[in-house]
């Protein structure tokens, strides 16, 4: 019985630091976890990336151990809810107030075992809508800081309408019937792809999205008519449901800074200014231009990249903090450019170069390439040529004193990063947010932790730290409280 | 004394009266102005921003780090802070916020004092109440040399010479007649001008000293101090500089459609008061005799003085004022109050003066006149002898002085660069020769 009622672990963001947290969670104990992840796939930014700093390995091969991890554990023990987002999360106050004696009414981790990927089985839509219906009605909300009674929480959950089903053997026969087309979201828009479509090649759960804002459903059906899997059902509805959860992790990640707030730096304005993250998909092979790294305006093969530094963060205007990985990436962005295209120059404009500990090295490394340039000074306006579609970066290069006009192909932002800080409504606790929008405080008393750049800005590996840190963190909750 | 290189320098960790690093000056420049200079970082997006900065010695990127550190001698010598026409662009795009913009105005404060060997203009800029004594102690000596010269009420005249005398006994007599035109010229305006004149230049000879005869690198040939002259006129009266504080996108734009915009309109306004000033300025104390005058119909030479800078200083006034409180713009979001005794002496010496004019045009003969004419003088030559040599009114000399003394070291710069680079060659021969000789 008692077995019974142990709630699940809530793992706000499907991405690396949520699965490292959610599979470190599991694997340590008898705990199972319900791992939310807005897109309709998990890995989130990692699987954007071409490669990681500093060993220069793709970086799918990192997440693919994870997904070796969930697969080989106890089954059921993490549950994905893809495509979803939570509404609002409520902290239960009283053992006694009869509404929380509905134990079945509760989706607890016991009842729910079911395969992934998110499931859209009826017994599973049943209980949700009850539980809808009865949401709201027993909460008190009187205390507005929470008062870690350690009942857990009760979370409103929003899954998008799945219309295609596990079913999918991803053979693409849909997309190629598919007369609509879509801004390809995982490429930063720089292509097109159809209103069905496969998200990345390292996709999981492994299946066909539709686009449903650009899907002509019952106007078109032509997906629906060719799949022979019976995967399709475009007449499928979005989901409410809620569940119980007796701590969170929140590893809601983080979004580029948008590079077209900094006016000066005309990104938006010029085609050939383009931020890191983009950088990252034009050099992935299965990105936009199959991994070369072309230009976006012409379509060029880059000779001169100028790397802008700082391009949002350590800026009081923007983001007064410093990202903290934004200098290994332009390192790394530089190292792979150069041998991509080996008549290339890269020049990195830079305040400071932040390489700590043993990232040192990987600094040396990019510094002994003769065609690799530094020029301490921030670049405080780029102009085109408009002609060629090349860019004029001004700055000052403080080591001489003097004024500089740099010409460049093409120029890459190194974009901060900005905390996702997901809208969830709370009634009786906070969310202990700091100025910057991260949650640094890790909240003991609520059970409320947090991992990866939710945390705090930082690179894959600390993120993972962070997320050993965020379930053992939870163990330690889950035991005092019992004790 | 094989100590450390940095403290035979004379870096004084105790910061005290050291001459490389005066603590004392990062506090003093911190005081004169609003900037948080110590915030930054040195990235430098202010001097790359800057329209006005060259591109081989940029500002103000150097002046935050030399102000953090309180390096006096790079400092003193020092043009850039009157170089910069303050858009405000360094300021608005600094990533710390530290307010390049405004450190540049506060140097330029602080040169002022610099510049100026008696010490006065020192303690006019760290107190208001400073301030405010030596204006009103000018004020007094104005008022005790009127009461000598003139005494306290208006003479009146017993004859029947001006004109209709209804009450018969005392006669109010015209200005001319009360207070005569070349006793104010003598006993007023020349004195003032001679020390004003002594002062400002023996300032302006200062500022020679610390900013090119003190910069060994530099041998200004003889010639070039009136090769460049032009350029100390034109910069005078047009602040040409002024029109080119716009980044490079707006400066592709056409003349006229930046006057519709009204992007010049602080620069005109600018030049429209500082014109009126000089003209008056120049007119008083040149011409007195034009404006004191009892004929109602005034020349035509008259009227276009006296209209001209009537409205150039009160709608320049009223504008800079007007700017000040509301604070839009970032050259005007901080005042000093030295910023405030400026514009509020110049309106009231213009609206004292109009004032003084209207009645001598419609109501003279009138005993106001006598003491409107005190009060003219009162609020004219206090803030005459206090502003121009002490305060922010020396900008008018030091501002364009500043460019001809650029314009003079890169000039010399250049033509010792050619020099050099003959003299590059020179030293090869001279070790053949040495070898020769051998």
């Amino acid at each position: 019985m008692n077995k019974l009622k142990e709630k699940p672990i809530l793992i706000i963001g499907g991405g690396f630091s949520g699965i490292s947290a959610a599979l470190e969670i599991t694997e340590a104990s008898s705990k199972s976890v319900i791992v939310v992840e807005k897109n309709p796939y998990i890995g989130g930014r990692v699987l954007q990336m071409y490669k990681y700093f500093p060993k220069l390995c793709p970086s799918f091969c990192g997440f693919e151990i994870n997904l070796r991890r969930i697969k080989s554990g106890d089954e059921g023990k993490i549950k994905f809810f893809v495509s979803s987002e939570i509404e609002e999360i409520s902290e239960i106050q009283q053992k006694n107030s009869g509404e929380q004696e509905t134990g079945n009414n509760v989706l607890s981790a016991e009842g729910k075992v079911s395969s992934l990927p998110a499931d859209a089985s009826s017994e599973n839509r049943g209980s949700a809508a009850f539980n809808a219906n009865v949401n709201g009605n027993g909460i008190n909300v009187n205390v507005i800081n929470g008062n870690g009674n350690g009942n857990g929480y009760k979370v409103k959950m929003r899954q998008k309408p799945q219309y295609v089903n596990d079913n999918c053997t991803i053979c693409g026969e849909c997309a190629k019937v598919c007369p609509e087309n879509r801004l390809n979201d995982f490429n930063y828009n720089m292509d097109k792809q159809k209103a069905i479509y496969i998200t990345n090649i390292s996709a999981y759960p492994s299946k066909y999205t539709i686009d449903a804002e650009v899907c002509k459903f019952d106007s078109c059906k032509k997906c629906e008519s060719v799949c022979r899997y019976n995967a399709i059902n475009l007449n499928a509805e979005e989901e409410i449901f809620d569940i119980e959860a007796e701590s969170i992790v929140v590893a809601s990640g983080w979004k580029p800074y948008d590079a077209g707030k900094i006016t000066n730096l005309g990104f938006g304005k010029y085609k050939n200014v383009i931020t890191n993250v983009m950088m990252e998909r034009l050099a992935s092979d299965n990105g936009p231009t199959g991994g070369k790294i072309l230009r976006p305006s012409d379509g060029k093969e880059v000779k001169n990249v100028a790397f802008v530094q700082c391009a949002g963060s350590r800026n009081e205007n923007h983001l007064p903090y410093c990202s903290a990985i934004c200098c290994l990436a332009s390192l790394k962005q530089s190292i792979y450019l150069r041998e991509k295209n080996p008549e290339s120059n890269s020049t990195i404009f830079y305040i400071d170069i932040r390489t700590p500990g043993r990232y040192e090295k990987f600094y040396n490394r990019a510094l002994s390439d003769e065609k690799t340039k530094f020029i301490k000074g921030i670049v405080a306006n780029i102009f085109e040529d408009e002609s060629s579609g090349d860019l004029f970066l001004e700055a000052e290069d403080i080591l001489s004193g003097k004024k500089i006009k740099f010409r460049a192909d093409m120029v890459v932002l190194a974009a901060g990063m900005v905390p996702n800080q997901p809208a969830i409504k709370t009634s009786n606790f906070k969310f202990d947010y700091d100025a910057n929008g991260f949650l640094f405080s890790q909240n003991d008393n609520l059970g409320i932790f947090s991992a990866g750049v939710a945390k705090n800005p930082a690179d894959v590996y600390s993120s993972v730290q962070a997320s050993t840190g965020a379930a053992l963190s939870v163990l330690q909750f889950s035991a005092n409280k019992r004790g | 004394m094989s100590g450390n290189p940095l403290n035979s320098k004379g870096i004084n960790i105790n910061g005290n009266d050291n001459n490389i690093n005066n603590f004392e000056l990062v506090k003093n420049i911190k005081n004169i102005g609003d900037s948080p200079f110590k915030k930054c970082f040195q990235c430098g997006t202010c001097s790359a921003i800057c329209p006005l900065s060259s591109d081989n010695k940029p500002f103000p990127r150097k002046e935050m780090i030399w102000s953090q550190w309180g390096l006096k001698n790079e400092l003193e010598s020092d043009l850039d802070p009157w170089l910069c026409y303050y858009c405000g662009k360094c300021s608005e795009f600094c990533p710390r916020k530290a307010d390049p913009g405004q450190l540049m105005m506060s140097l330029r404060r602080w040169l002022t004092t610099v510049y100026d060997w008696t010490g006065i203009s020192r303690l006019l800029y760290k107190s208001k109440i400073a301030e405010y004594i030596a204006l009103l102690s000018v004020a007094v000596i104005v008022f005790i040399e009127w009461a000598v010269l003139f005494g306290l009420t208006p003479p009146t005249g017993t004859g029947a010479t001006v004109g209709n005398a209804m009450n018969g006994g005392d006669k109010i007599m015209t200005i001319n007649q009360m207070v005569p035109a070349y006793k104010i010229d003598y006993f007023f305006d020349y004195p003032m001008i001679v020390i004003l004149s002594a002062l400002l230049l023996s300032f302006i000879f200062n500022m020679f000293k610390k900013t090119v005869l003190n910069d060994k690198n530099v041998k200004i040939p003889f010639k070039l101090y009136f090769t460049e002259l032009w350029s100390l006129i034109f910069n005078f009266f047009t602040q040409i500089r002024f029109s080119k504080c716009e980044d490079e996108e707006a400066q592709k734009e056409t003349f006229l459609k930046k006057l519709s915009e009204g992007k010049y309109n602080f620069w005109l306004t600018h030049v429209f008061l500082m014109t009126s000033y000089v003209a008056l300025f120049i007119g008083i104390v040149v011409f007195l005799k034009w404006f004191q005058t009892d004929d109602k119909y005034v020349l035509f030479h008259t009227i276009l003085f006296d209209y001209y800078a009537s409205i150039g200083l009160i709608f320049g006034t009223i504008y800079f004022a007007y700017k000040r409180l509301t604070k839009k713009l970032e050259r005007s979001k901080f005042s000093h109050h030295t910023d405030w005794a400026f514009i509020v002496l110049l309106f009231m010496t213009a609206f004292t003066g109009i004032l003084l004019r209207a009645f001598v045009v419609y109501k003279d003969p009138s005993s106001w006149i006598f003491y409107l004419y005190l009060l003219h003088l009162m609020i004219v030559i206090p803030m005459l002898v206090i502003e121009v040599p002490f305060s922010k009114w020396s900008h008018l000399a030091y501002r364009p002085i500043a460019i001809y003394f650029a314009a003079l070291k890169e000039k010399a710069e250049k033509l010792n660069g050619a020099g050099a680079n003959a003299a590059a060659a020179a030293p090869v021969d001279d070790i053949k020769l040495g070898i020769d000789a051998d």
